[in-house]
């Protein structure tokens, strides 16, 4: 009687652990993905940002160039 | 009898308090991404998995997949990205880049001095929500906003009009839909950007060889040295802002390439 009551204890304990690690483990799985999303996108994001105000300014070379050498 | 009933009783109703604990504790990982929205939620609800990537050929592909998906557990873009960040535009991100802007038909730019003068108008940024799905079908379909210029070459390539149809999968939140989406976002507009930075880039070298043929004609001619340093000061200028360019292009290419494939 013991026994069973013991072996039954067992088993609710390992029921309880195997729920909640499988939880936390699909949740911990999403945040490190977003988080490299996160990472990577803004990595992205600021190197076009940096591209567009580049091209801003070798834009503006050009009309000045275009000033300069009025004939092609 | 009774002892061991009540045992038993309480033993099943502490494993179902338990299964439902966990999966509450899942839940809440979707709701902290609900309490987030942005404008864009429409667009994340409705894709699917995030895909196997794997399964290209390619291994570039699939590394560069793979972080968009987000598989690098250390939250930075990949070693070989960061490598190649530093330099220059190797001839191998060029021929990328050149083979992705030719499968989407983006390459549509071709200065000359009359139509760069209304370079705005030829550049159109009125964006457009498209379906994009990837190359081999592996990964879920994004929804993206892309320019009216890029559209068509994307419809060409079997995306469609609209936002994706909507997928019930709930392994991940609202929160990891929406920033995918506001990931392949970003990617599109450095996409977008590298090709017409790049197309500025060839004109702008077209122009300097020019320039550089005409100055050395009027250093012949006897012009005064006055006009000439000032017309070589111009070319100087433009010579370093090339050079720049060149380099942030050669970046945002290797940041990007083959993302979107």
């Amino acid at each position: 009687m013991k026994k069973n009551k013991l072996l039954v204890l067992a088993l609710a304990g390992m029921c309880v652990t195997f729920s909640a690690c499988t939880g936390q483990k699909t949740n911990n799985k999403e945040e490190i993905e977003i988080k490299t999303m996160d990472s990577t996108s803004n990595v992205v994001k600021e190197s076009a940002d940096k591209l567009e105000e580049q091209t801003k300014k070798v834009e503006a070379s050009l009309e000045k160039l275009d000033n300069e050498f009025q004939t092609p | 009898m009774k002892r061991k009933m009540t045992i038993y009783s309480s033993l099943f109703l502490l494993a179902v308090a338990c299964v439902l604990s966990a999966s509450t504790f899942q839940e809440k990982g979707n709701k902290n991404g609900k309490g987030q929205k942005g404008k864009n939620d429409k667009d994340q609800s409705k894709h699917g998995n995030p895909g196997k990537d794997k399964a290209q050929g390619n291994d570039h592909a699939a590394k560069n997949a793979e972080n968009a998906r987000g598989k690098n557990s250390q939250g930075k873009p990949d070693k070989e990205d960061k490598v190649k960040m530093n330099g220059k535009p190797s001839q191998e991100v060029r021929k990328n880049d050149r083979r992705y802007a030719s499968e989407y038909g983006m390459l549509g730019y071709n200065w000359s001095r009359e139509n760069f003068k209304d370079r705005k108008s030829f550049r159109k940024q009125d964006k457009v929500t498209i379906c994009h799905k990837f190359v081999n079908g592996s990964e879920s379909p994004v929804s993206i906003r892309v320019s009216a210029n890029a559209a068509k070459a994307h419809l060409n390539h079997g995306d469609v009009m609209g936002d994706c149809p909507a997928l019930n999968d709930s392994r991940y939140s609202d929160r990891y839909w929406r920033n995918r989406s506001d990931y392949y976002n970003n990617v599109q507009y450095n996409q977008e950007q590298v090709l017409y930075s790049s197309s500025i880039l060839d004109y702008a070298l077209q122009r300097l060889a020019g320039s550089r043929s005409q100055l050395a004609i009027m250093q012949s001619n006897n012009t005064p040295l006055a006009d000439i340093q000032r017309k070589q000061q111009v070319v100087n200028g433009l010579e370093e802002n090339v050079s720049v360019l060149e380099q942030l292009i050669g970046l945002a290419t290797n940041v990007v390439v083959n993302k979107l494939m």
